[in-house]
Protein backbone atom coordinates (compact mmCIF):
# COMPACT_ATOMS: atom_id res chain seq x y z
CA UNK A 1 0.00 0.00 0.00
CA UNK A 2 1.44 3.70 -1.03
CA UNK A 3 0.65 6.15 1.66
CA UNK A 4 1.74 10.06 1.38
CA UNK A 5 1.40 12.27 4.32
CA UNK A 6 1.18 16.31 3.00
CA UNK A 7 0.89 19.38 5.15
CA UNK A 8 -2.18 20.89 4.76
CA UNK A 9 -2.33 24.77 3.67
CA UNK A 10 -2.94 26.73 6.91
CA UNK A 11 -5.39 29.46 4.90
CA UNK A 12 -7.91 27.64 3.55
CA UNK A 13 -9.54 25.12 6.18
CA UNK A 14 -12.94 25.26 4.27
CA UNK A 15 -11.60 24.48 0.94
CA UNK A 16 -9.47 21.46 2.60
CA UNK A 17 -12.74 20.11 4.10
CA UNK A 18 -14.07 19.50 0.57
CA UNK A 19 -11.52 18.52 -0.59
CA UNK A 20 -10.73 15.43 0.94
CA UNK A 21 -14.80 15.39 0.18
CA UNK A 22 -14.79 14.99 -3.48
CA UNK A 23 -11.01 13.19 -3.87
CA UNK A 24 -12.45 10.07 -2.12
CA UNK A 25 -15.32 9.91 -4.85
CA UNK A 26 -14.06 11.02 -8.12
CA UNK A 27 -11.12 9.23 -7.19
CA UNK A 28 -12.02 6.34 -5.36
CA UNK A 29 -9.07 4.13 -5.55
CA UNK A 30 -7.86 7.05 -2.75
CA UNK A 31 -8.42 7.49 1.04
CA UNK A 32 -7.79 10.08 3.58
CA UNK A 33 -7.93 10.78 7.12
CA UNK A 34 -6.62 14.11 8.59
CA UNK A 35 -4.13 14.63 11.44
CA UNK A 36 -3.77 18.11 12.94
CA UNK A 37 -1.95 20.03 10.16
CA UNK A 38 -1.22 16.97 8.11
CA UNK A 39 -2.97 14.92 5.58
CA UNK A 40 -2.31 10.98 5.15
CA UNK A 41 -3.81 10.07 1.58
CA UNK A 42 -3.56 6.30 1.35
CA UNK A 43 -4.06 3.38 -1.83
CA UNK A 44 -3.43 0.19 -2.86
CA UNK A 45 -3.29 1.16 -6.63
CA UNK A 46 -1.59 4.32 -6.61
CA UNK A 47 2.07 5.72 -5.73
CA UNK A 48 3.19 8.08 -3.67
CA UNK A 49 3.82 9.99 -5.84
CA UNK A 50 0.10 10.12 -7.91
CA UNK A 51 -1.43 10.69 -4.47
CA UNK A 52 0.48 13.50 -4.31
CA UNK A 53 -0.58 14.58 -7.49
CA UNK A 54 -4.05 13.61 -6.86
CA UNK A 55 -4.37 15.66 -3.52
CA UNK A 56 -3.13 18.92 -5.63
CA UNK A 57 -5.22 18.70 -8.18
CA UNK A 58 -8.18 17.87 -6.50
CA UNK A 59 -7.17 21.04 -3.75
CA UNK A 60 -6.86 23.28 -6.99
CA UNK A 61 -10.50 22.56 -8.33
CA UNK A 62 -12.29 22.68 -4.80
CA UNK A 63 -10.52 26.38 -5.15
CA UNK A 64 -11.24 27.29 -8.26
CA UNK A 65 -14.97 25.69 -7.70
CA UNK A 66 -15.48 27.89 -5.41
CA UNK A 67 -14.10 30.69 -6.87
CA UNK A 68 -16.01 30.60 -10.08
CA UNK A 69 -19.28 29.11 -8.34
CA UNK A 70 -21.18 32.40 -8.26
CA UNK A 71 -20.44 33.64 -11.88
CA UNK A 72 -20.76 29.88 -13.08
CA UNK A 73 -24.52 29.95 -12.36
CA UNK A 74 -24.80 32.99 -13.10
CA UNK A 75 -23.51 32.44 -17.25
CA UNK A 76 -26.28 28.93 -16.93
CA UNK A 77 -28.70 31.22 -15.46
CA UNK A 78 -28.79 33.24 -17.99
CA UNK A 79 -29.03 30.40 -20.49
CA UNK A 80 -32.01 29.19 -19.07
CA UNK A 81 -33.84 32.61 -19.01
CA UNK B 1 -14.22 39.36 -10.28
CA UNK B 2 -12.48 37.93 -12.80
CA UNK B 3 -13.42 34.61 -14.00
CA UNK B 4 -11.59 30.99 -14.14
CA UNK B 5 -14.17 28.73 -15.67
CA UNK B 6 -11.78 25.75 -14.93
CA UNK B 7 -11.98 22.11 -13.47
CA UNK B 8 -8.65 20.23 -12.89
CA UNK B 9 -8.52 16.49 -12.83
CA UNK B 10 -5.47 14.16 -12.48
CA UNK B 11 -5.46 11.76 -15.16
CA UNK B 12 -4.18 7.98 -14.28
CA UNK B 13 -1.00 7.88 -16.88
CA UNK B 14 0.36 11.53 -14.87
CA UNK B 15 -0.91 14.68 -17.21
CA UNK B 16 -3.14 17.15 -15.22
CA UNK B 17 -5.95 17.85 -17.26
CA UNK B 18 -7.73 21.37 -17.20
CA UNK B 19 -11.05 21.49 -18.65
CA UNK B 20 -13.25 24.86 -19.44
CA UNK B 21 -17.20 25.05 -18.80
CA UNK B 22 -17.32 24.99 -22.33
CA UNK B 23 -15.35 21.92 -22.86
CA UNK B 24 -12.21 23.65 -24.29
CA UNK B 25 -9.09 21.81 -22.75
CA UNK B 26 -5.65 21.98 -22.02
CA UNK B 27 -3.00 19.46 -20.26
CA UNK B 28 0.04 20.54 -17.83
CA UNK B 29 2.35 19.51 -15.72
CA UNK B 30 2.54 19.19 -11.76
CA UNK B 31 4.54 22.69 -11.34
CA UNK B 32 1.57 24.53 -13.12
CA UNK B 33 -0.82 23.23 -10.13
CA UNK B 34 1.44 23.81 -7.41
CA UNK B 35 2.42 27.47 -9.16
CA UNK B 36 -2.01 28.09 -9.29
CA UNK B 37 -2.14 27.14 -6.16
CA UNK B 38 0.38 29.61 -4.88
CA UNK B 39 -1.66 32.02 -7.16
CA UNK B 40 1.56 33.20 -8.91
CA UNK B 41 1.72 31.37 -12.47
CA UNK B 42 3.94 32.24 -14.92
CA UNK B 43 3.20 35.78 -17.80
CA UNK B 44 3.17 33.25 -20.08
CA UNK B 45 1.09 30.68 -18.57
CA UNK B 46 -1.62 33.79 -17.57
CA UNK B 47 -1.60 34.87 -21.65
CA UNK B 48 -2.43 31.37 -22.85
CA UNK B 49 -5.31 31.54 -19.77
CA UNK B 50 -6.42 34.55 -21.00
CA UNK B 51 -5.94 34.23 -24.86
CA UNK B 52 -7.69 30.44 -24.61
CA UNK B 53 -11.05 32.05 -22.86
CA UNK B 54 -9.84 29.90 -19.79
CA UNK B 55 -9.52 33.29 -17.73
CA UNK B 56 -11.90 36.13 -18.80
CA UNK B 57 -11.39 39.66 -16.93
CA UNK B 58 -14.49 41.05 -15.25
CA UNK B 59 -14.71 44.33 -17.57
CA UNK B 60 -14.37 41.83 -20.70
CA UNK B 61 -17.96 41.60 -22.65
CA UNK B 62 -16.98 40.14 -24.81
CA UNK B 63 -15.19 37.33 -23.90
CA UNK B 64 -18.17 36.70 -21.14
CA UNK B 65 -20.66 36.48 -24.11
CA UNK B 66 -18.00 34.32 -25.78
CA UNK B 67 -17.93 31.94 -22.84
CA UNK B 68 -21.66 31.18 -22.67
CA UNK B 69 -22.33 30.92 -26.30
CA UNK B 70 -19.42 28.25 -25.88
CA UNK B 71 -21.37 26.61 -22.88
CA UNK B 72 -24.70 26.94 -25.14
CA UNK B 73 -23.20 25.19 -27.78
CA UNK B 74 -23.44 22.14 -26.06
CA UNK B 75 -25.97 21.98 -24.33
CA UNK B 76 -28.87 19.56 -26.36
CA UNK B 77 -31.70 21.81 -27.59
CA UNK B 78 -34.33 19.42 -27.83
CA UNK B 79 -36.80 20.88 -29.99
CA UNK B 80 -40.05 18.86 -32.24
CA UNK B 81 -41.25 15.13 -31.66
CA UNK B 82 -39.48 13.48 -34.14
CA UNK B 83 -38.25 10.56 -33.22
CA UNK B 84 -40.67 7.41 -32.39
CA UNK B 85 -39.76 3.98 -30.74
CA UNK B 86 -43.02 2.09 -31.50
CA UNK B 87 -43.34 -1.68 -30.18
CA UNK B 88 -46.16 -3.18 -32.55
CA UNK B 89 -45.70 -6.21 -30.46
CA UNK B 90 -43.74 -7.64 -27.17
CA UNK B 91 -44.14 -11.03 -28.51
CA UNK B 92 -40.41 -12.87 -29.53
CA UNK B 93 -39.31 -16.17 -31.49
CA UNK B 94 -36.38 -16.14 -29.20
CA UNK B 95 -36.16 -16.47 -25.14
CA UNK B 96 -32.60 -14.61 -24.18
CA UNK B 97 -31.95 -15.28 -20.28
CA UNK B 98 -31.10 -11.29 -20.23
CA UNK B 99 -33.95 -9.78 -22.80
CA UNK B 100 -34.61 -6.25 -21.35
CA UNK B 101 -38.20 -6.07 -22.22
CA UNK B 102 -39.38 -9.44 -20.88
CA UNK B 103 -40.88 -10.46 -24.05
CA UNK B 104 -43.79 -12.27 -24.50
CA UNK B 105 -43.92 -15.95 -25.52
CA UNK B 106 -44.56 -16.00 -29.66
CA UNK B 107 -48.41 -17.60 -28.92
CA UNK B 108 -49.22 -15.46 -26.66
CA UNK B 109 -52.23 -13.43 -27.49
CA UNK B 110 -53.09 -9.85 -26.17
CA UNK B 111 -49.50 -8.30 -26.70
CA UNK B 112 -49.88 -6.82 -30.09
CA UNK B 113 -51.22 -3.52 -31.47
CA UNK B 114 -55.21 -3.71 -31.63
CA UNK B 115 -56.07 -1.85 -35.21
CA UNK B 116 -57.39 0.52 -32.47
CA UNK B 117 -53.94 1.43 -31.49
CA UNK B 118 -52.44 1.11 -35.21
CA UNK B 119 -55.37 3.82 -35.56
CA UNK B 120 -53.76 5.88 -33.29
CA UNK B 121 -50.63 5.67 -33.98
CA UNK B 122 -51.46 6.69 -37.58
CA UNK B 123 -53.31 9.82 -36.24
CA UNK B 124 -50.59 10.81 -33.91
CA UNK B 125 -48.00 10.86 -36.90
CA UNK B 126 -50.45 12.96 -39.00
CA UNK B 127 -49.94 15.42 -35.81
CA UNK B 128 -46.19 15.63 -35.81
CA UNK B 129 -44.69 19.57 -36.56
CA UNK B 130 -41.54 18.23 -38.43
CA UNK B 131 -40.17 17.58 -41.96
CA UNK B 132 -37.76 14.64 -40.58
CA UNK B 133 -39.02 11.25 -38.92
CA UNK B 134 -37.04 8.94 -37.27
CA UNK B 135 -38.69 5.85 -36.53
CA UNK B 136 -37.42 2.61 -34.42
CA UNK B 137 -39.49 -0.51 -34.64
CA UNK B 138 -38.33 -2.34 -31.47
CA UNK B 139 -40.19 -5.49 -29.92
CA UNK B 140 -40.42 -8.33 -28.53
CA UNK B 141 -39.67 -9.08 -32.17
CA UNK B 142 -41.15 -6.62 -34.42
CA UNK B 143 -40.61 -8.25 -37.67
CA UNK B 144 -43.22 -10.45 -36.55
CA UNK B 145 -46.24 -7.96 -37.99
CA UNK B 146 -44.37 -6.52 -41.09
CA UNK B 147 -48.26 -5.40 -41.42
CA UNK B 148 -47.95 -2.91 -38.88
CA UNK B 149 -44.63 -1.49 -39.79
CA UNK B 150 -45.64 -1.36 -43.41
CA UNK B 151 -49.19 0.87 -42.61
CA UNK B 152 -46.50 2.92 -40.56
CA UNK B 153 -43.84 3.53 -42.91
CA UNK B 154 -46.65 4.46 -45.29
CA UNK B 155 -48.38 7.13 -43.17
CA UNK B 156 -45.32 8.74 -43.10
CA UNK B 157 -44.58 9.28 -46.31
CA UNK B 158 -45.64 13.00 -45.90
CA UNK B 159 -42.39 13.78 -44.46
CA UNK B 160 -39.72 15.24 -45.92
CA UNK B 161 -36.58 13.05 -44.76
CA UNK B 162 -37.79 9.69 -43.21
CA UNK B 163 -35.56 7.38 -41.66
CA UNK B 164 -37.02 3.42 -40.09
CA UNK B 165 -34.86 1.35 -38.39
CA UNK B 166 -35.96 -1.85 -37.56
CA UNK B 167 -34.28 -3.93 -34.12
CA UNK B 168 -34.53 -7.40 -35.18
CA UNK B 169 -32.87 -10.63 -34.09
CA UNK B 170 -32.58 -11.99 -37.81
CA UNK B 171 -34.03 -15.19 -37.09
CA UNK B 172 -36.95 -15.69 -39.62
CA UNK B 173 -37.34 -13.67 -42.45
CA UNK B 174 -40.27 -14.37 -44.75
CA UNK B 175 -41.34 -12.48 -48.45
CA UNK B 176 -42.84 -9.68 -45.89
CA UNK B 177 -39.91 -9.04 -43.99
CA UNK B 178 -37.72 -9.03 -47.00
CA UNK B 179 -40.25 -6.12 -48.74
CA UNK B 180 -40.00 -3.99 -46.05
CA UNK B 181 -36.06 -4.27 -45.95
CA UNK B 182 -35.87 -3.30 -49.50
CA UNK B 183 -37.05 -0.16 -48.63
CA UNK B 184 -34.31 2.32 -48.36
CA UNK B 185 -34.63 4.54 -45.89
CA UNK B 186 -35.23 1.78 -43.46
CA UNK B 187 -32.11 0.20 -41.06
CA UNK B 188 -31.31 -2.94 -39.85
CA UNK B 189 -30.21 -3.24 -36.35
CA UNK B 190 -29.62 -6.55 -35.11
CA UNK B 191 -27.65 -8.50 -32.18
CA UNK B 192 -24.60 -9.87 -32.76
CA UNK B 193 -23.09 -11.72 -29.38
CA UNK B 194 -19.51 -11.19 -30.26
CA UNK B 195 -18.35 -14.73 -31.51
CA UNK B 196 -21.15 -17.01 -33.03
CA UNK B 197 -19.78 -19.15 -30.56
CA UNK B 198 -21.07 -16.88 -27.40
CA UNK B 199 -24.33 -15.44 -29.36
CA UNK B 200 -25.42 -19.32 -29.74
CA UNK B 201 -24.72 -19.59 -25.92
CA UNK B 202 -26.65 -16.35 -25.07
CA UNK B 203 -29.22 -16.03 -27.91
CA UNK B 204 -30.37 -18.53 -30.71
CA UNK B 205 -29.13 -21.80 -29.09
CA UNK B 206 -29.33 -24.44 -31.88
CA UNK B 207 -30.29 -22.39 -34.89
CA UNK B 208 -27.36 -19.71 -34.72
CA UNK B 209 -26.64 -21.15 -38.48
CA UNK B 210 -30.42 -19.87 -39.25
CA UNK B 211 -29.00 -16.67 -38.16
CA UNK B 212 -25.70 -16.43 -39.45
CA UNK B 213 -27.29 -17.25 -42.51
CA UNK B 214 -29.83 -14.12 -42.44
CA UNK B 215 -27.11 -11.81 -41.38
CA UNK B 216 -25.01 -12.74 -44.56
CA UNK B 217 -28.23 -13.16 -46.84
CA UNK B 218 -29.28 -8.98 -45.58
CA UNK B 219 -25.75 -7.92 -46.13
CA UNK B 220 -25.07 -9.96 -49.24
CA UNK B 221 -27.73 -7.90 -50.92
CA UNK B 222 -27.66 -4.73 -48.89
CA UNK B 223 -24.31 -3.98 -47.96
CA UNK B 224 -23.44 -3.45 -44.55
CA UNK B 225 -23.84 -0.02 -44.39
CA UNK B 226 -27.82 -0.76 -43.99
CA UNK B 227 -26.89 -3.03 -41.07
CA UNK B 228 -25.60 -2.62 -37.39
CA UNK B 229 -25.06 -5.45 -35.10
CA UNK B 230 -24.90 -4.72 -31.66
CA UNK B 231 -22.88 -6.89 -29.36
CA UNK B 232 -24.43 -7.91 -25.50
CA UNK B 233 -21.04 -8.81 -23.36
CA UNK B 234 -21.19 -10.36 -20.17
CA UNK B 235 -18.38 -8.97 -18.31
CA UNK B 236 -17.91 -12.30 -15.92
CA UNK B 237 -17.41 -14.00 -19.50
CA UNK B 238 -16.41 -12.34 -22.13
CA UNK B 239 -15.22 -13.22 -25.48
CA UNK B 240 -12.06 -13.16 -26.79
CA UNK B 241 -11.32 -9.78 -28.42
CA UNK B 242 -9.93 -10.91 -31.63
CA UNK B 243 -12.48 -13.19 -32.22
CA UNK B 244 -15.38 -10.63 -31.92
CA UNK B 245 -13.35 -8.39 -34.10
CA UNK B 246 -12.95 -11.39 -36.61
CA UNK B 247 -16.92 -12.15 -36.65
CA UNK B 248 -17.72 -8.48 -37.26
CA UNK B 249 -15.36 -8.03 -39.88
CA UNK B 250 -16.18 -10.93 -42.03
CA UNK B 251 -19.31 -9.84 -42.01
CA UNK B 252 -18.36 -6.15 -43.17
CA UNK B 253 -19.07 -4.59 -40.16
CA UNK B 254 -17.20 -1.76 -38.96
CA UNK B 255 -18.79 -0.31 -35.85
CA UNK B 256 -19.06 -2.19 -33.12
CA UNK B 257 -20.78 -1.03 -30.25
CA UNK B 258 -19.89 -2.96 -26.97
CA UNK B 259 -22.46 -3.02 -24.40
CA UNK B 260 -22.25 -4.86 -21.12
CA UNK B 261 -25.59 -6.74 -20.38
CA UNK B 262 -28.32 -3.48 -19.29
CA UNK B 263 -29.64 -3.84 -15.71
CA UNK B 264 -33.41 -4.22 -17.33
CA UNK B 265 -36.05 -6.80 -17.63
CA UNK B 266 -35.40 -10.71 -17.10
CA UNK B 267 -31.56 -9.31 -16.92
CA UNK B 268 -32.78 -7.46 -13.81
CA UNK B 269 -33.76 -11.02 -12.32
CA UNK B 270 -31.32 -13.62 -14.11
CA UNK B 271 -28.20 -11.19 -14.15
CA UNK B 272 -28.21 -9.36 -10.66
CA UNK B 273 -24.32 -8.82 -10.88
CA UNK B 274 -25.10 -6.30 -13.82
CA UNK B 275 -26.39 -4.04 -11.06
CA UNK B 276 -22.98 -2.60 -10.25
CA UNK B 277 -20.65 -1.18 -12.92
CA UNK B 278 -17.44 -4.01 -13.19
CA UNK B 279 -14.05 -3.19 -13.38
CA UNK B 280 -13.36 -5.85 -15.85
CA UNK B 281 -15.88 -4.35 -18.52
CA UNK B 282 -13.59 -0.93 -18.11
CA UNK B 283 -10.75 -3.79 -18.54
CA UNK B 284 -12.20 -5.42 -21.29
CA UNK B 285 -13.25 -2.32 -23.19
CA UNK B 286 -9.64 -0.44 -22.98
CA UNK B 287 -8.04 -4.01 -23.92
CA UNK B 288 -10.91 -3.95 -26.78
CA UNK B 289 -10.47 -0.41 -28.07
CA UNK B 290 -6.46 -0.62 -27.84
CA UNK B 291 -6.75 -3.68 -29.93
CA UNK B 292 -8.75 -1.63 -33.14
CA UNK B 293 -6.22 0.93 -33.01
CA UNK B 294 -3.49 -1.74 -33.41
CA UNK B 295 -5.38 -2.96 -36.29
CA UNK B 296 -6.45 -0.20 -37.62
CA UNK B 297 -2.69 0.86 -37.90
CA UNK B 298 -1.38 -2.42 -39.43
CA UNK B 299 -4.27 -2.20 -42.07
CA UNK B 300 -5.85 0.74 -43.26
CA UNK B 301 -7.72 0.13 -45.49
CA UNK B 302 -10.49 -0.31 -43.05
CA UNK B 303 -11.59 1.76 -39.61
CA UNK B 304 -12.82 -0.35 -37.28
CA UNK B 305 -14.60 1.69 -34.12
CA UNK B 306 -15.93 0.70 -31.03
CA UNK B 307 -18.99 2.84 -31.35
CA UNK B 308 -19.39 4.33 -27.62
CA UNK B 309 -15.89 5.39 -27.32
CA UNK B 310 -16.85 7.31 -31.00
CA UNK B 311 -19.63 9.22 -29.50
CA UNK B 312 -17.67 10.05 -26.17
CA UNK B 313 -14.52 11.37 -28.99
CA UNK B 314 -17.21 13.34 -30.56
CA UNK B 315 -18.96 14.88 -27.41
CA UNK B 316 -15.16 16.62 -26.55
CA UNK B 317 -14.52 17.91 -30.07
CA UNK B 318 -17.82 18.16 -31.48
CA UNK B 319 -20.26 19.82 -29.56
CA UNK B 320 -24.19 19.68 -30.97
CA UNK B 321 -23.03 17.16 -33.35
CA UNK B 322 -23.77 13.72 -31.01
CA UNK B 323 -27.35 13.28 -29.96
CA UNK B 324 -26.61 10.26 -28.74
CA UNK B 325 -29.62 10.14 -25.69
CA UNK B 326 -27.62 8.65 -23.55
CA UNK B 327 -25.04 10.97 -23.37
CA UNK B 328 -26.55 14.40 -23.71
CA UNK B 329 -26.93 17.60 -21.52
CA UNK B 330 -29.42 18.58 -20.35
CA UNK B 331 -31.71 15.13 -21.38
CA UNK B 332 -35.06 16.39 -21.59
CA UNK B 333 -37.83 13.12 -21.22
CA UNK B 334 -40.87 12.98 -23.81
CA UNK B 335 -40.09 15.75 -25.63
CA UNK B 336 -37.75 14.84 -29.07
CA UNK B 337 -38.36 11.57 -28.71
CA UNK B 338 -41.19 9.25 -27.51
CA UNK B 339 -41.86 5.17 -27.10
CA UNK B 340 -45.76 3.45 -28.13
CA UNK B 341 -45.61 0.82 -26.47
CA UNK B 342 -47.98 -2.88 -27.72
CA UNK B 343 -50.38 -1.48 -25.56
CA UNK B 344 -50.22 2.36 -26.13
CA UNK B 345 -48.74 3.11 -23.24
CA UNK B 346 -46.48 6.34 -23.77
CA UNK B 347 -42.50 5.84 -22.30
CA UNK B 348 -40.03 8.95 -22.21
CA UNK B 349 -37.50 6.02 -22.62
CA UNK B 350 -37.17 2.42 -24.08
CA UNK B 351 -35.50 2.01 -20.60
CA UNK B 352 -38.62 3.36 -18.58
CA UNK B 353 -40.93 1.14 -20.62
CA UNK B 354 -38.45 -1.78 -19.20
CA UNK B 355 -38.67 -0.74 -15.63
CA UNK B 356 -42.68 -0.46 -16.01
CA UNK B 357 -42.22 -4.03 -17.42
CA UNK B 358 -40.15 -5.22 -14.80
CA UNK B 359 -42.83 -4.02 -12.15
CA UNK B 360 -39.89 -2.03 -10.86
CA UNK B 361 -41.71 1.55 -11.50
CA UNK B 362 -44.22 3.21 -13.56
CA UNK B 363 -42.89 6.05 -15.73
CA UNK B 364 -45.72 5.77 -18.16
CA UNK B 365 -47.07 8.59 -19.78
CA UNK B 366 -50.13 8.15 -20.27
CA UNK B 367 -51.59 6.56 -23.86
CA UNK B 368 -51.81 6.81 -27.17
CA UNK B 369 -54.14 9.77 -28.21
CA UNK B 370 -53.26 11.30 -24.83
CA UNK B 371 -51.62 14.22 -23.89
CA UNK B 372 -48.51 13.33 -21.90
CA UNK B 373 -47.27 16.10 -20.81
CA UNK B 374 -48.38 16.26 -17.01
CA UNK B 375 -47.21 15.58 -13.88
CA UNK B 376 -45.00 12.86 -14.01
CA UNK B 377 -43.81 14.48 -16.97
CA UNK B 378 -42.62 17.64 -15.56
CA UNK B 379 -41.49 15.78 -12.82
CA UNK B 380 -39.48 14.00 -14.81
CA UNK B 381 -37.62 16.92 -16.75
CA UNK B 382 -36.78 18.49 -13.66
CA UNK B 383 -34.14 16.18 -12.94
CA UNK B 384 -33.19 15.95 -16.59
CA UNK B 385 -29.80 17.73 -16.38
CA UNK B 386 -26.56 17.76 -14.95
CA UNK B 387 -26.20 21.57 -14.55
CA UNK B 388 -26.11 22.63 -10.81
CA UNK B 389 -25.50 19.25 -9.18
CA UNK B 390 -22.73 19.58 -6.68
CA UNK B 391 -20.49 16.87 -8.08
CA UNK B 392 -21.50 17.47 -11.56
CA UNK B 393 -19.91 20.94 -11.45
CA UNK B 394 -17.10 19.92 -9.68
CA UNK B 395 -16.02 17.15 -12.40
CA UNK B 396 -14.04 17.90 -15.46
CA UNK B 397 -16.60 16.15 -17.71
CA UNK B 398 -19.30 17.69 -16.81
CA UNK B 399 -19.68 19.55 -20.48
CA UNK B 400 -19.25 16.34 -21.94
CA UNK B 401 -21.22 14.06 -20.10
CA UNK B 402 -25.03 13.67 -20.13
CA UNK B 403 -28.00 12.79 -17.40
CA UNK B 404 -29.42 9.23 -16.95
CA UNK B 405 -32.09 10.16 -14.57
CA UNK B 406 -33.56 6.27 -15.32
CA UNK B 407 -30.61 4.82 -15.20
CA UNK B 408 -30.57 5.85 -11.78
CA UNK B 409 -34.13 4.84 -11.31
CA UNK B 410 -33.43 1.37 -12.47
CA UNK B 411 -30.71 0.78 -10.45
CA UNK B 412 -30.94 2.66 -6.81
CA UNK B 413 -34.91 3.65 -6.87
CA UNK B 414 -34.38 7.39 -7.00
CA UNK B 415 -32.91 9.98 -9.05
CA UNK B 416 -31.15 11.97 -6.01
CA UNK B 417 -28.44 9.26 -5.38
CA UNK B 418 -24.87 11.37 -5.25
CA UNK B 419 -24.32 10.91 -9.08
CA UNK B 420 -20.48 9.87 -8.09
CA UNK B 421 -22.39 6.95 -6.36
CA UNK B 422 -23.93 5.89 -9.73
CA UNK B 423 -22.93 3.32 -12.63
CA UNK B 424 -23.67 5.96 -14.49
CA UNK B 425 -20.66 7.99 -12.99
CA UNK B 426 -18.26 5.33 -12.73
CA UNK B 427 -18.46 4.46 -15.76
CA UNK B 428 -18.09 7.70 -17.40
CA UNK B 429 -15.84 8.54 -15.35
CA UNK B 430 -13.36 5.82 -16.50
CA UNK B 431 -14.11 6.21 -19.99
CA UNK B 432 -12.99 9.86 -20.34
CA UNK B 433 -10.47 9.01 -18.03
CA UNK B 434 -9.52 6.76 -20.96
CA UNK B 435 -11.06 8.52 -23.87
CA UNK B 436 -7.92 11.43 -22.67
CA UNK B 437 -5.34 8.73 -22.11
CA UNK B 438 -5.29 8.00 -25.58
CA UNK B 439 -5.78 12.12 -26.71
CA UNK B 440 -2.62 12.70 -24.92
CA UNK B 441 -0.98 9.57 -25.82
CA UNK B 442 2.01 10.58 -28.79
CA UNK B 443 1.65 6.85 -30.41
CA UNK B 444 0.96 7.73 -34.08
CA UNK B 445 -1.11 4.39 -34.48
CA UNK B 446 -3.42 5.81 -31.50
CA UNK B 447 -3.75 9.29 -33.25
CA UNK B 448 -4.61 8.05 -36.59
CA UNK B 449 -7.43 5.87 -34.80
CA UNK B 450 -8.87 9.10 -32.96
CA UNK B 451 -8.68 11.28 -36.11
CA UNK B 452 -10.39 8.71 -38.22
CA UNK B 453 -13.10 8.27 -35.65
CA UNK B 454 -13.52 12.13 -35.17
CA UNK B 455 -14.24 11.74 -39.64
CA UNK B 456 -10.96 13.93 -40.20
CA UNK B 457 -9.21 13.99 -43.23
CA UNK B 458 -6.00 14.03 -42.08
CA UNK B 459 -4.12 13.47 -38.57
CA UNK B 460 -3.13 16.56 -37.08
CA UNK B 461 0.47 16.13 -35.20
CA UNK B 462 -1.74 16.73 -31.94
CA UNK B 463 -5.24 16.78 -30.72
CA UNK B 464 -4.94 17.74 -27.16
CA UNK B 465 -3.59 21.29 -26.17
CA UNK B 466 -0.28 21.36 -23.73
CA UNK B 467 0.82 23.98 -21.47
CA UNK B 468 4.64 22.83 -20.44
Amino acid sequence: MARCVLKLPMDSAAGVEMTIHWLVRFYPQASATVDGHSIQLQSDSLSAVQLERIWHAALLNELQWTAARAQRRDVLQGLVQ
Amino acid sequence: MNFAPLRVRALPQGAILHVNDSGHFFASGDDFVQRSLEGGVEPTEARFLKRMGHHIESRDALGMAAHAYQVASRLTRADKLDYLILVPTLRCNLSCSYCQVSRAPINQIKFDWTPEHLTLVLEFLDTLLTDRIKVEFQGGEPTLRPDLIKAVMERCQRFKERQFVICTNLHELGEDQWRLFDCPELYISTSLDGDLITHQRQRTGKETNQFEANLEAVIDRYGSDKVSALPTIDPRNPPNIDSVIDTFTRFGLTSIFLRPINYQGFARKRHGYARDPHMRWNEYHQNFVRKLIQRNWIDRSQVLEETYLSVCLRRIFQPGIERHVDLRNPNPMGVDYLVVDYDGTLYPTDEARMLSRSGVIDLSLGQIGEDWRGEKWAELNKHSTNQFDPACERCTYQPYCGRDLVDDIARYGRVDIERTQTAFCQRQLAIFDFVFELIYDEDPATQYSLSRWLRLDGTPASLGQRLS
